[in-house]
């Protein structure tokens, strides 16, 4: 990924529907051979983007570009952009065989040529010995192969795909996301993935654009999103975190010092200019927080409300003298029964200030 | 429990099991039975044994009938699914309400007596009728055309009458048509006349049959369509059933073109079953 080419771009594109404002003044760099997620909470227009890149729906203001021509007028069935759908809506009345040569068939292509190259794209996605079998004979994970080879049997420049491992179980998921990934690899195909589930997207993408309301939140890798949100809806929305309001008390060349309640100042470094008396939000992961039942130096003290146990760590909530219990992630084995007196302490070098 | 519930079941089931026996099941061993006995000349039937009646049918004068209805009814068919499936494709963009209000309003003409409603197409299609004055009024033609008392006439009748049995279940099949199916084939390529042709047609296709089942078999038989608006100058099997038992009193013929015109029936039935039709989706039949 060294020459960042643009495939698609999208210019200051807007959408109404119905006079509502889906999307607003979206502009976005997507780089050749890239996994990028559009990651969202449902209804926040992150499938409406990926339609207005298909072609689908169209875009009521702005831009469409794909590999430098503007498409914004050209209808989808000319794009050279292939969706894979929430259903997979695979062809129920055709085959294996017939659903993967489909775009090729509508191409009008030789059927000798049609036949090489289904046999080839079954083959990469291992589906060998199903070609005459109907979609309703065939499992979940076996439609998703299906769905994935009728696209890239086309060749597209794009391809996108829309929650399309929402509707598999956990295992089945996992699998088919290491296989999405080999193929990508494979393929050097650009993706565009589209997702509610914060997990898919970080294990996933190169990049994440998080979207919200109909706007990009922040664009950047999985782990600037996790460890650096731009935004409170970001950091609440990623992972678990924290979100705590304090006061700034003290500004001193890159370090300011921060009021979380009466007595309790923390330290923190940002590159952020703040002012004396700002109001401002401070984001905490649960695993950036040490727990301990014996006194820790400049440590809160608290008690555990509760605690969940999670195989590989440990849930806490702890109440301290803050408006909302604490969260508290730990991998050590001891024992944090409710009531239990705690002192907590957070690591300030991977507290996020935030301005509201 | 299972003593009272047999009760129950026999008093809801058992008016229908008569009324099935009494006129449907009875009359038609009747036909047949009539179907196999000779007629005497002053329109009695003699309980004679014979097949003639079937080898009758077979007479060039009658299969030339055969096929002119027949020919009637597969024009009537193909016209309503020509009607049906740009309906059925429009109205499936619509909202919830409209397709609803839409599919109230087909069955809006049932709720008259279709033998009436025939001869209010008389005021519309005869040489001084709405259509022809509206036409030369507008001087888009010269002469009234001949829009009945012929075969033309027949076939606006039928499809008139017959087509909400096309409609409706084209469009229940086309409404059931997923959406994101529709536009995967897009996304791969297909224009609008490739997806109708690959995807909307084979996923529809038997309630296409469905209709054309529906359509094709009343209308060999609506003897009174032929007679109001053909002017009785186009026979079809339907009027020729109804003259053998009401003008030449020949019972047994007619009998024996009725049992003819049930296997045929049967055998559509079967053919529509083959093509994977559900029998219960055929409904009135």
């Amino acid at each position: 990924m060294d020459d960042k080419k643009v495939l698609v771009r999208l210019e200051n594109i807007s959408k109404n529907f119905n006079n509502v404002k889906v999307i607003k003044d979206v502009s976005l760099d997507i780089y050749k051979g890239e996994f990028l997620t559009l990651l969202g909470p449902s209804g926040c227009g992150k499938t409406t983007i990926l339609r207005m890149i298909s072609g689908l729906d169209d875009v009521t203001k702005g831009k469409v570009f794909i590999d430098g021509v503007d498409v914004t007028e050209v209808d989808a069935t000319k794009r050279e952009v292939n969706t894979i759908f929430q259903n997979l809506a695979l062809f129920p009345k055709m085959t294996v065989k017939e659903n993967v040569g489909f775009g090729l068939k509508m191409k009008k292509l030789d059927k000798n040529i049609i036949d090489k190259r289904v046999k080839e794209v079954i083959k990469l996605v291992k589906m060998e010995g199903y070609e005459d079998r109907f979609p309703s004979e065939l499992s979940g994970g076996q439609q998703q192969r299906i769905a994935i080879a009728r696209s890239i049997i086309m060749n597209p420049k794009v391809l996108l795909l829309d929650e399309s491992l929402c509707s598999l179980d956990l295992k089945l998921k996992k699998s088919m996301q290491i296989e999405l990934k080999r193929l990508q690899k494979k393929l050097g195909i650009t993706f565009i993935y589209v997702t509610h589930a914060q997990d898919e997207a970080l294990s996933m993408s190169d990049r994440i654009a998080v979207i919200n309301n109909g706007k990009i939140e922040q664009l950047d890798t999985p782990e600037n999103i996790y460890k650096n949100p731009k935004t409170v809806f970001v950091a609440d929305f990623i992972g678990e975190a924290n979100i705590l309001d304090g006061k700034v008390v003290n500004v001193n060349d890159g370090v300011i010092k921060v009021s979380l309640f009466e007595g309790y100042v923390i330290e923190i470094e940002t590159d952020e200019k703040y002012e004396k008396n700002e109001q401002i939000k401070l984001i905490i992961r649960p695993e950036n927080i040490k727990i301990s039942k014996k006194e820790l130096i400049n440590g809160i003290e608290g008690v555990v409300t509760e605690t969940t146990y999670n195989g590989d760590s440990t849930k806490i909530l702890v109440d301290v003298p803050l408006k909302e219990d604490i969260k508290v992630s730990t991998t050590d084995d001891d024992k944090y029964n409710s009531s239990t007196k705690v002192y907590i302490k957070f690591d300030s070098k991977l507290i996020v200030p935030l301005r509201k | 429990m299972k003593k009272k519930d047999f009760g129950f079941k026999t008093i809801f089931i058992l008016p229908i099991v008569i009324y099935t026996l009494v006129l449907i099941v009875l009359p038609i061993i009747y036909v047949l039975f009539l179907s196999f006995c000779t007629s005497d000349s002053y329109g009695g039937i003699n309980y004679q044994f014979t097949i003639d009646n079937y080898i009758n049918i077979f007479d060039i004068t009658y299969i030339k009938m055969f096929v002119k209805s027949a020919l009637i009814a597969l024009v009537t068919t193909f016209i309503c699914l020509l009607i049906s499936y740009p309906f059925a494709l429009i109205l499936r963009r619509k909202s919830e309400s409209v397709k609803n209000l839409a599919t109230k309003l087909i069955m809006v003409p049932f709720l008259t007596n279709s033998l009436i409603r025939t001869y209010g197409w008389i005021i519309l299609l005869r040489k001084n009728g709405v259509i022809n004055n509206v036409l030369t009024g507008a001087g888009l033609i010269e002469f009234p055309l001949n829009l009945m008392y012929n075969k033309v006439g027949i076939i606006i009748g039928m499809v008139y009458t017959l087509l909400p049995f096309m409609l409706l279940p084209v469009c229940s099949a086309v409404f059931e048509l997923d959406k994101n199916v529709i536009e995967a084939a897009k996304d791969l390529g297909a224009k609008p006349l490739q997806i109708f042709k690959n995807i909307i047609l084979p996923q529809t296709i038997s309630g296409a049959f469905n209709g054309s089942l529906m359509v094709f078999i009343p209308s060999i038989g609506y003897f009174f369509i032929a007679d109001i608006l053909g002017g009785g100058k186009t026979m079809i099997i339907g009027n020729l059933i109804k003259n053998q038992f009401l003008t030449a009193r020949n019972w047994p013929f007619g009998s024996a073109i009725s049992i003819f015109l049930i296997i045929i029936t049967f055998a559509l039935v079967k053919v529509y079953k083959r093509l994977g039709g559900k029998i219960e989706d055929l409904g009135g039949l």
